[in-house]
Parts: structure tokens; C-alpha cells; sequence
């Protein structure tokens, strides 16, 4: 009885680090490595926050259109190094733990906001549709299914 | 045998989460490495280090009828106070204002807030975080011995349940009446309960006519105002306040709203402030600005960013909001215009706001001598390393002043052109 109690921890374990990517710190240069890391392929990247509502349905609803069929994916939260757990347990929650994650090393950082787009101004959730040239298209808002890859 | 077992069967299970575990690792040192990056400059992270204007959160500053400075802000569980008589070359000790800590939210677009009243007293407000996401309470103290001694906070939100009563503004009027509005999800929370649907938050506010002893009944002002972005309020000529915030019209056009109390239990005619059309179902973080003239003219601005109407705007009403000027754009779109601020003086209108040009911020002032229908070119008031504090604009009654911090280094007070 004892093993198999100690079986399922080490497995519970185990689990919660095959499941569990790391969270890239972002930080300069980071939004040229994750171009480069797709290069010729199309990619969805959205911005997001801690203190953002709206970021929540965002969330939900990349999580349920990753469930129906994969696409690529990064999630860049800007809330800032001291968030790590917290950004962690909502990625946990939402199941998107395994998604290609960044968090900014300082919180809504102005620099890394220009280095992505100097026409971006903070508002959240934002997102960025890569085709596979890389021409992008940018919104501001809750993502509607209908604008996801198919 | 039966131990051989056992003993593989132990080997292969440690193996296997020793192996398995090493992402796990990897994970724990990224959390170890970001945490040297903090937003905050390391002189301010060490242990010991010292409650100080420097390293605090969330400062915010307003001049006394004497022409003292003084600053309210945020830094471990504690809200302090403290003021400079010589416009910011000096500073008292802080005196602490809650002396039993508790989280505080102190975020750029939400800083402590202070006001002083013509007799000296000073009023202090701020959001105390609570355990779930979103949520805070409002609290309040005050002092009526010149800052030596605070009182026990209190919370003015009358609804308790843990939800969102953020992004409080305060205003005293020249009888020493507070009022403090702020966004409220207790509506929301309702209609989740009841399974009714309900668009963003609710605006509400309270006021003391006992010199902040105490708060009387919560009013709502509206439902279905933006969420996460600030408040703004300012005394109008008859003491009574008015109100701008970012107000969701229809499903989703965050534009601005703004009312007048026509009375102190009576909140008046909502009216439409901003007609940029901004559909966005998110989080723009970033509110508006309103200041009134001693004529009673209102001046406002504010950040929108619909495709065809973006970047920052200032109007003016002359007719409590019935009317407005046509809204001007001011600041460059593609520097990041950001962060406005508006203050009428007795002779000039100013505006203030913040520009990023991929390496350093900048802090943009205008002035207007013809009560906001004319003005001067923009000017540079400073440059220096982006931070996340928004600029503030503060006057000591002859002259105007704008405030920045940026967490590490000193606090700024720059004097602008008369």
C-alpha cells in the first residue's frame, strides 16, 4: 500500500513536470527570438495580464480552440518578474501550461511594449495573428474563434 | 526474491522522477533568475531597506494653502505621508498612516491618494488588495493635526463582499466635505449570482460632512463603466464634485462619461464626454483626466484608440456638460502619447502628458492662456528612463507644477511656465 502511495506522488510529480514548460523570462531581444523561433510558420501571439479581465476569456477561449485543434501559440504575460507563481497557477488553470509562455521582466515595461510594437499602447489582451511571412495583424481585444487559425 | 522485487521496483520509480522532475527544475530556476529583474531598482528590494519616497509605490502629491508640499505613498504594507517646504529639496521624516500593515494595490494607474482640506487637515485614501484577483476595499484616513497622527483606517465601501471597489478617486471642497468615487463590481457580483448578464463595473461614491470621521451611504452613480481603468473628480465651484470616467456605451464603445452631483445625495444627468467610438473588449488601463477652472469651465482629457480617432484629446464644457468644445488631438501618436493630465489655474490651462521614443520617456507639457481655446506649442520638460508612475500636475496657487517618480530615484517636481 505504502509504494503505491509513494508510486502516485512521484508520478503526480513526474506529471506536473512533463505538463509544465517553463516561463521564459522577456526581456530585450526576446520578441526577435520567438519570431525566429517560427520561422515559416504561422504563430498567434497574445499579450496578457494579471489584473486585465477581459484576459481571462482570452485565455479560456485559446485553451478550448488549442483542445479542438493545435496551433501555434506564445503567451506573454506583462505583469513582471515578481508575478511568476501567480502568472504559473492561471496558466495551470486554464490548461495552457504546456503553451510557449514569457513573462515581462518588468511589470508593463515601455521598452519591451515598443520593441514589440510602438503602436501598441498597453490595452489588453493583445494579440498578433503571424501569417507564415510573418505579415502581422494586430487586435486589441478578446479574440473572436473566428479570427484564430483553422 | 520478493525484496529483489521491491528494491527494482523502488530503483525504477526514483529514477524515473528524478529524470521526469528535471523540467521542474528548469521551471524553479527561471523563477529564480526573473526575480533579479524586478520592476524595482535593486537599491529598493534589500531587506532592510528603508520606507523612503525613493523606493515607494504609488506617490501622489498635493500643495496646502501654506504652499507645503505633501505626498502620500505606498511602500510595504503601509501607507505613509510626509511633505517638503521647499518644493521638493527636502523631505520630512514619513510618518506611517495605517499602522497595522495590509496589502495595498499602489499601481501607476492607481496611486494612494491625498487631499487637505483649507484648515490643513489632510485625507488620505488608498485600495487595499483582498485575497481574490480583482478585489479591494477602499480605505480612508485621516489626520487633523497638521500629519503628526493618522487615524485608524477605515473602509468606505459599504458592500464588503470580496470583490472589486478600485480606481478611487477623492476631492475636498472648500466646506471640508470629501467625497471619493470609485468602480464598484457589487453589481456584477449580484448578477452572476442571479445568472443575469452584466457589462463591466459599476461607478460609485460616498462623502463625509464630519471631516472624514466617518462616510455616509454608498450612491451609484452608473452601471457599465470600464473596469480597470482610473477615476477622475474635481470640485466644481458650487463644492459640489464632477465625475469622468471610461464608460462602456453599448456592448462594447469605451468612450468617457461624465456627471455632476447636483446635490450631495443626488447624482445628475449622465452625460456622453468623448465620441472616439473605441470597440475593445479588453483592458485599456489607461483613464481620463478633468480639472475645473474658478469660472466653472470644465477641461478634460483623455486616451482612445479607435482606428479612426486615436491618441489624446482635450475638450472643454461651459455648460456643465451639455456642450463640448470640439476635442483637439495633442501629443504624438507615434511616440506613445500617454498618461494626460489637465489643471486649470486661475490664468492658464495646462496639459501634461508622457511620450516614449523607444529609449527614453519624455514628459510633454502645454499651457493655454485663453482658458483652453488656444495653445502654445509642446514642450520637453524632462527625459529620462521609462517608468511605469504616471505624471501628475499640482499647483500651490501661484504657481503650477508637474510631479513624476520613477521608483529608485528622486522624486521630480519640475515648476512650469506661467
Amino acid at each position: 500500500m505504502k509504494k503505491i502511495i509513494w508510486f502516485s506522488f512521484f508520478c503526480a510529480l513526474s506529471l506536473d513536470a512533463i505538463a509544465q514548460q517553463p516561463i521564459n523570462n522577456f526581456t530585450h531581444g526576446s520578441y526577435k527570438q520567438i519570431v525566429n523561433q517560427y520561422k515559416q510558420q504561422p504563430f498567434v501571439m497574445v499579450l496578457w495580464s494579471l489584473d486585465c479581465p477581459p484576459c481571462y476569456k482570452e485565455l479560456e477561449l485559446l485553451a478550448d480552440e488549442r483542445r479542438k485543434h493545435d496551433f501555434n501559440l506564445v503567451l506573454i504575460s506583462t505583469d513582471g518578474a515578481d508575478a511568476r507563481n501567480e502568472v504559473a497557477s492561471v496558466l495551470n488553470k486554464y490548461n495552457l501550461q504546456s503553451v510557449n509562455s514569457w513573462l515581462f521582466d518588468e511589470f508593463s515595461s515601455q521598452h519591451l511594449r515598443y520593441e514589440i510594437d510602438p503602436a501598441w499602447y498597453g490595452e489588453l489582451p493583445r494579440s498578433y495573428l503571424f501569417d507564415s511571412v510573418h505579415q502581422r495583424k494586430s487586435i486589441s481585444g478578446v479574440l473572436s474563434t473566428d479570427q484564430l487559425p483553422k | 526474491m520478493r525484496k529483489q522485487n521491491s528494491f527494482s521496483q523502488l530503483t525504477w520509480i526514483l529514477l524515473t522522477s528524478i529524470v521526469l522532475c528535471i523540467p521542474m527544475q528548469i521551471h524553479a530556476a527561471g523563477h529564480k533568475h526573473g526575480k533579479h529583474n524586478s520592476s524595482t531598482p535593486k537599491t529598493c528590494t534589500k531587506a532592510d531597506s528603508l520606507a523612503t519616497l525613493k523606493c515607494s509605490h504609488g506617490p501622489n502629491a498635493v500643495f496646502d494653502t501654506n504652499g507645503r508640499l505633501w505626498l502620500a505613498w505606498a511602500f510595504g504594507g503601509h501607507v505613509y505621508v510626509n511633505f517638503s517646504d521647499d518644493k521638493g529639496e527636502s523631505y520630512s521624516s514619513p510618518v506611517i498612516v495605517n499602522k497595522t500593515p495590509e496589502p495595498i494595490s499602489a499601481k501607476a494607474e492607481s496611486p494612494v491618494k491625498i487631499v487637505v482640506d483649507n484648515s490643513g487637515n489632510l485625507f488620505v485614501s488608498w485600495t487595499m488588495k483582498l485575497p481574490k484577483r480583482f478585489s479591494g476595499h477602499i480605505r480612508f484616513s485621516r489626520s487633523i493635526d497638521g500629519g503628526k497622527n493618522f487615524s485608524a483606517p477605515l473602509t468606505v465601501n459599504d458592500h464588503l463582499e470580496v470583490t472589486s471597489h478600485r480606481f478611487q478617486s477623492m476631492s475636498v471642497n472648500k466646506q471640508g466635505e470629501i467625497f471619493i468615487t470609485w468602480l464598484d463590481k457589487r453589481d456584477l457580483l449580484a448578477a452572476k449570482k442571479a445568472g443575469k448578464p452584466y457589462t463591466g463595473a459599476a461607478i460609485y461614491y460616498t462623502y463625509s460632512d464630519n471631516n472624514g470621521q466617518s462616510f455616509h451611504p454608498n450612491i451609484k452613480i452608473s452601471d457599465s463603466s470600464c473596469e480597470c481603468c482610473r477615476t477622475a473628480m474635481a470640485m466644481d465651484k458650487d463644492g459640489l464634485p464632477v465625475i469622468l470616467w471610461r464608460h462602456i456605451f453599448s456592448k462594447n464603445t469605451r468612450d468617457h462619461a461624465l456627471v455632476k452631483l447636483t446635490d450631495k445625495n443626488l447624482v445628475g444627468k449622465i452625460h456622453r464626454a468623448s465620441f472616439d467610438n473605441w470597440k475593445v473588449d479588453g483592458c485599456p488601463h489607461h483613464g481620463p483626466d478633468i480639472s475645473i477652472g474658478d469660472e466653472g469651465t470644465y477641461h478634460l482629457t483623455w486616451f482612445n484608440n479607435a482606428p479612426q480617432r486615436h491618441g489624446l484629446f482635450y475638450a472643454h464644457t461651459s455648460d456643465q456638460g451639455n456642450t463640448f468644445s470640439t476635442a483637439v488631438s495633442i501629443g504624438d501618436y507615434a511616440a506613445a502619447a500617454s498618461h494626460p493630465q489637465v489643471l486649470s489655474t486661475r490664468q492658464q490651462v495646462y496639459l501634461l502628458w508622457e511620450e516614449f521614443d523607444g529609449k527614453q520617456s519624455s514628459l510633454m507639457s502645454m499651457r493655454s492662456d485663453d482658458k483652453g481655446k488656444n495653445w502654445s506649442t509642446e514642450k520637453v520638460l524632462l527625459q529620462t528612463k521609462a517608468t511605469n508612475e504616471h505624471p501628475l500636475l499640482i499647483h500651490d496657487g501661484k504657481q503650477a507644477y508637474a510631479a513624476w517618480h520613477r521608483p529608485g530615484e528622486d522624486y521630480r517636481l519640475l515648476p512650469l511656465e506661467n
